[in-house]
């Protein structure tokens, strides 16, 4: 069993702040109960079947100290058949009981953790996109990931294991009461001081496990960096250094820790045998004295001895379970914080769709601020109208507030003041779907899904055929590119899109934008720069896209901004001015200076 | 390699902890040899001290204890339970040190062995050419560095110590047992024969299915990578249901393999349990069939010591088939461990190669040809220029034409196929690569970072770089503002668990790490190319400066940032079409006029409207002259410290 936990601790979803142990929490546990209440019927026949296991680990060293005590050492064949053949029944009702057990515990925790990971997932798709800013990645796989996979062993092993352990603790003490007083004493005291070993060890070992965790994870983590930057680390000559701290400190210090929680584990496990065999020693003494008294009989004395090595099992499953449940308070809060994360714009309850619309917006007295403060983003007091089919051109600085008025109007936000209207309907008052499903988004940097080129761009419109995809992506100008990759259409897009170049994936996201034929387009132009041939290419791709469709965009391209039908100039979150190029050009403001600075 | 060459290599490694190898082994070996003594002690407490009868068989491991027999003869039998339940105890304290001496220090040279190796692999792979890195996946030499190396650790603390521990056990336990009685010896043993091979398909299976299990929660986990970083596109395209049903259905796909996997373990751990006590069961029946018939110097004794035996090497055999696994695993971590090791490094110093001592920064190419390995095509073809001191060379092209495997040369981080590129005279494959490289400022496409402070990150070229030259670099490259905009200022932590910085933020801080060292060649790689145009028009300007009194390269997209450059390249398909300054190329009237025009269409536009406007752009703006005043400030800190 040992072996095979070593082997198997290849868990390296769990990051690295996330290791306290949290004390006893009513509210976690509750909740954790509320998930297995549907599983009420396996987790009370798990018990009974446990009942099983625990006779049969109480119920062995008796038999066989009775089957040699009256059967061998009577010379009476039968009563050892006897002896052996109940002492199978009982351990073969006691694997029967075990293997049901574990399979309905099992079924049990699985399909709990399964539907924790659903809820999470769920959770985290109708949250606001702020919340992604404030919670990385890697901390939302360590909850989905790592922590409901603590609470997935404690389910499938800690509950019921906890009840049989206890219990067969408390079935062998009974039975050496019931057989004999002065030995059970010597075993109590065996119990009393293995209990103590165990948990003194249970405190070491979280520290130390806790330790190596750290130091694996800084490892590993030093390992990927230094390996994706090594281009850089030889164009300045770093290898030395680098290597010299990774040897004398990030892995040295792995290699203590896990030095350190070598001599914890040898430390407890010699531990136990030493105390095992004086154990052994003291029942044989005090044993054999009593059995030459005629006081007992071998029956006992096996038994005694027998029973030593079942103590130890429980005992230390039990102080290994105490760590385990510290931990599953601590996943718990942090996963049940997260399903609570609350999700900031809601539907009404009886929202009506919004109708299919032609696609004219207007902005009346909007204002909005982001809840921490900051004046980052803020929006104050603007009113527009806008056309059906006209370009928006949005331009200011870097916290204008551009994005958070395209944010507002897809309702990622709902505003503080004032409201949106489009085709005279409020979008506050319409469900979000039938909103954004009549939207198309062309962001900043491209975001491509694992798939192929073909799953990307009907990402558009699922129900669209390749062909659809296909006059999409040939109507942007990226049939070509897309036909000279290895397999076309069906080339796997690999993590991040790395195949591809920045322009290429631009132009991806036009076709996927085009295919969901939206009445009102928002685009974030992207300010990579992009041969000249490809931006060609995206430059006619757009006029494309733009065509005959309400428009926001906010731009960074010179031709953008001058085509536009209207230049919204932001600064602060106030709308400066707006107007076409030439109005604003000869108006002298906010946009011909920034126009000079950039050109 | 065979499995054999690599077995014998991975041991190699145990040599300089032989000391502690032979102290665990001797441990080991100590160990087990009371392991099996204290069962006999029982036996013999029973045979001797309690029933009192002589043992019919006089074998062999009566010898352990032969002693106490005469004792029981010579002083009865309370004394005799006196001295053996003594002797129990000081076998169990030895037990106890014995097994402590192997467990610690088997595992512990584990620890060590896996520390040397990953240094091995970690200095391996940091000194690979950039030929090496780019044919091979950095994610896989990654896994391979974590978890081969890990599990090699795994084989000697678990694989090697209780491979041999499971070996010695069951051999001395069945010696004894045979020398004991070999009939009951056979009985007791015959179950366990099946169960080690029963073992040993449990683990083949579980092995395989926990790897799928393992890889079906990590894609769990990237489709959550992908769902939240690509969450704008999600809720654009309101495709939150889609994204619901594509992860429920992995989910539940993962319900379904791990409940396999769980239900191997609910079948074997049972059914292996039984067996053994199957042959415990046989023991004693036969045992007191033995005994009864008086057959084969059994006893009561005996029975009960089989019995323990039974249940010794019952454990470990239970999970001997992990042992093989583990062994077999290591074996195939080792080959790819190895490769990484054995893999020839292409560009490593010559025996005599030469320290440049200093710099003066005249780079020549003289008919360079390039092709990468493994490929045909060249993608550079018979370059010649040269670049004198304090010269720009600018070089221009379409995506693919070749110009970052031009500039690739100069530090070396290639070479080349034919012909030579050298500095100051020197051809780059005769020089110390450090003594180049340490003199070359490197400003790569994407400005990678390292997660560490800001100011770890300016200096990492230079790691005990004084504070202000730290200030002076970043203020040189327009970063200085920014950073102190932080709470943390130059202490702010990048990356992972840190601050994101924008992608001219990045860049700048890349152009100041590249600055501190105080190259003499300067090499700066579309430095410019992901920022927006604001941020680019600073950057340049504080580039311009810099690039003064420096052999600088520089690619760029947009024409308008290399008008100034003494020389630009403009290169095709690896070819160097056209070669001149600005003027000379427009009046070339080819490729990069025609492109210099498509681009700057726009911008004549501009000029023109401004012109009818009235306005006068050729002034400085006043954030120039501070950055102006920022470079010099600058200079005057590093001539301060010496010009290094």
């Amino acid at each position: 069993m040992v072996v095979a936990q070593k082997i198997n601790r290849k868990d390296k979803n769990v990051d690295i702040d996330d290791i306290e142990a949290a004390s006893f929490d009513w509210d976690v546990t509750k909740r954790l109960l509320g998930y297995l209440v549907p599983y009420k019927r396996n987790i009370y026949i798990a018990m009974v079947m446990a009942l099983f296991s625990v006779l049969s680990t109480v119920a062995g060293p008796p038999i066989i100290g009775w089957a040699v005590d009256e059967g061998v050492q009577n010379r009476d064949l039968l009563l050892v058949a006897v002896g052996v053949i109940v002492y199978l029944v009982i351990q073969g009702f006691g694997a029967v009981g075990f293997h049901i057990q574990v399979k309905l515990m099992s079924v049990a925790g699985q399909r709990t953790i399964q539907k924790l990971r659903d809820d999470l997932f769920t959770h985290i798709n109708y949250l606001s996109i702020g919340f992604f800013s404030k919670y990385e990645t890697g901390r939302l796989i360590a909850r989905t990931i790592g922590d409901v996979n603590v609470l997935r062993e404690a389910i499938n092993w800690g509950i019921v294991g906890t009840f049989r352990d206890v219990l067969t603790l408390i079935g062998i003490i009974v039975t050496m009461l019931v057989i004999n007083l002065p030995l059970t004493f010597v075993s109590l005291g065996v119990v009393l001081v293995l209990a103590l070993i165990a948990n003194i060890w249970r405190i070491y070992a979280r520290k130390t496990y806790l330790r190596v965790r750290e130091s694996n994870a800084k490892v590993n983590m030093e390992l990927a960096e230094a390996f994706n930057g090594v281009r850089v680390t030889q164009a300045f000559d770093r290898q030395k250094h680098n290597y010299k701290r990774f040897t004398d400190d990030i892995d040295m210090k792995n290699r203590e820790s896990n030095v350190s929680a070598t001599m914890v584990a040898a430390s407890f496990f010699s531990s136990i045998e030493l105390v095992g065999g004086v154990a052994t020693g003291v029942l044989i003494y005090v044993g054999g004295m009593l059995v030459l008294g005629q006081e007992l009989s071998i029956f006992t004395l096996l038994t005694f001895v027998l029973y030593i090595d079942q103590l130890f099992f429980p005992i230390r499953m039990l102080a290994q379970r105490y760590n385990l449940f510290q931990s599953v308070m601590a996943a718990g809060a942090k996963i049940f914080n997260l399903l609570d994360a609350p999700i900031e714009v809601k539907d009404d309850p009886n929202a009506p769709q919004l109708p299919k619309i032609n696609g004219h917006v207007q902005f009346e007295g909007v204002s909005f601020a982001y809840d921490d403060d900051s004046d980052d983003g803020i929006i104050q007091n603007i009113s527009l109208d806008v056309p059906v089919g006209s370009t928006v051109a949005l331009v200011g600085q870097t916290g204008a507030g551009k994005s958070t008025l395209i944010k507002l109007l897809m309702r990622s936000y709902d505003t503080k003041q004032g409201r949106i209207l489009i085709d005279g309907h409020d979008i506050s008052h319409v469900t979000k779907k039938s909103l954004r499903q009549q939207m198309g988004v062309v962001l900043q940097e491209t975001h491509l899904f694992s798939g192929t080129v073909m799953d990307n761009i009907r990402y558009g419109r699922l129900d669209a055929s390749d062909q659809e995809v296909i006059d999409a992506a040939t109507a942007v100008g990226a049939d070509e590119f897309v036909m000279r990759l290895p397999e076309g259409y069906h080339t796997e897009v690999r993590e991040g899109g790395a195949l591809l170049s920045a322009g290429q994936k631009q132009l991806l996201s036009f076709a996927r934008a085009l295919l969901a034929d939206p009445r009102i387009l928002i685009l974030d132009e992207a300010t990579s720069n992009i041969d000249t041939q490809t931006e060609k290419i995206i430059q006619t791709a757009l006029g494309r896209l733009l065509e005959g469709r309400t428009s926001f965009v906010i731009a960074h391209r010179l031709s953008t901004i001058i085509n536009a039908d209207l230049i919204v100039v932001l600064d602060h979150g106030q709308m400066m001015e707006a107007g076409t190029h030439a109005e604003l050009l000869a108006k002298g403001g906010m946009y011909r200076s920034m126009y000079i600075m950039a050109h | 390699m065979s499995g054999f060459v690599i077995w014998k290599r991975m041991m190699a490694y145990l040599k300089p902890y032989g000391k502690w190898a032979f102290l665990a082994f001797m441990a080991l070996v100590f160990s087990n040899v009371l392991v099996i003594i204290i069962p006999t002690i029982l036996r013999d407490v029973i045979d001797i001290g309690i029933i009192g009868e002589m043992p019919l068989a006089v074998a062999s491991p009566q010898a352990f204890v032969a002693p106490l027999n005469d004792l029981a003869m010579t002083y009865g039998k309370p004394d005799y339970m006196l001295i053996a339940g003594f002797l129990i105890v000081g076998l169990g304290v030895l037990r106890g040190i014995t097994g402590f001496a192997f467990r610690y220090f088997g595992e512990k040279l584990s620890h060590f062995i896996a520390y040397d190796i990953r240094n091995e692999v970690y200095n391996k792979v940091q000194n690979q050419s950039f030929t090496y890195h780019d044919e091979s996946q950095t994610g896989t030499i990654i896994t391979r560095a974590i978890s081969d190396v890990d599990e090699i650790q795994r084989y000697f603390a678990f694989g090697l110590m209780d491979g041999l521990n499971t070996a010695m056990l069951v051999i001395g336990v069945a010696m004894i047992m045979f020398v004991t009685s070999p009939v009951l010896a056979v009985l007791g043993l015959l179950p366990l024969i099946p169960l080690a091979f029963f073992s040993r398909g449990f683990a083949l299976f579980v092995d395989p299915a926990w790897r799928s299990v393992m890889e079906r929660l990590q894609k769990l986990g990237n489709y959550l990578q992908e769902n939240s970083t690509g969450a704008e596109v999600v809720r654009a395209f309101t495709r939150e249901e889609f994204e619901i049903n594509k992860f429920g259905k992995e989910n539940e796909t993962l319900y379904h393999d791990h409940m396999r996997l769980i239900n191997r373990w609910a079948t074997y751990l049972p059914t292996s349990a039984f067996i053994i006590a199957f042959s415990t069961g046989l023991v004693l029946f036969f045992g007191a069939l033995m005994e009864r018939s008086g057959f084969g110097g059994v006893t009561v004794g005996v029975v009960v010591a089989f019995n323990a035996y039974v249940f010794l090497i019952a454990q470990p055999i239970r999970f001997l088939g992990f042992v093989i696994l583990l062994i077999t695993q290591a074996i195939s971590s080792g080959r790819r461990v190895f490769e990484i090791l054995d893999a020839p490094e292409l560009i490593a110093d010559k025996p005599n190669a030469v320290v440049l001592e200093d710099i003066q920064g005249i780079v020549q190419f003289k008919d360079v040809n390039l092709t990468y390995a493994n490929t045909t095509q060249p993608v550079l073809k018979n370059i010649n220029f040269t670049a004198h001191p304090g010269e720009v060379v600018a070089i221009v092209g379409a995506t693919g034409s070749g110009k970052s495997s031009l500039v690739n040369l100069i530090p070396r981080f290639y070479d080349v196929t034919e012909g030579g590129v050298t500095i100051d005279g020197y051809d780059v494959r005769d020089v110390k690569l450090t003594s180049i490289r340490d003199r070359i400022g490197v400003v790569l496409q994407s400005s990678l970072l390292f997660s560490a402070t800001i100011r770890e990150n300016i200096a990492y070229g230079k790691p005990n770089a004084s504070e202000e030259e730290i200030i002076a670099a970043a203020k040189a490259a327009n970063a200085h503002g920014f950073i102190s905009e932080f709470p943390d200022g130059y202490n702010t932590r990048v990356g992972e668990r840190g601050v994101t910085l924008s992608g001219g933020q990045k860049q700048r801080v890349a152009i100041a790490r590249s600055l501190l060292i105080n190259p003499r060649i300067l090499i700066l790689d579309d430095s410019t190319s992901s920022v927006d145009t604001k941020t680019e028009y600073s950057i340049q300007q504080a580039l311009s400066i810099i690039m003064r009194g420096r052999t600088t390269f520089i690619i760029a997209q947009r024409l308008n940032s290399v008008k100034d450059a003494d020389q630009i390249l403009v290169l095709k398909d690896g070819e160097i079409i056209e070669q001149g300054r600005h003027e000379q190329l427009l009046a070339l009237n080819g490729y990069y006029a025609e492109t210099y025009r498509l681009q700057l269409a726009d911008q004549e536009k501009v000029r023109n409207e401004l012109l009818a406007l009235g306005e006068i752009i050729d002034e400085p703006t006043p954030q120039t002259a501070d950055m102006r005043l920022a470079t010099d400030e600058f200079r005057a800190i590093l001539d301060e410290v010496g010009g290094d």
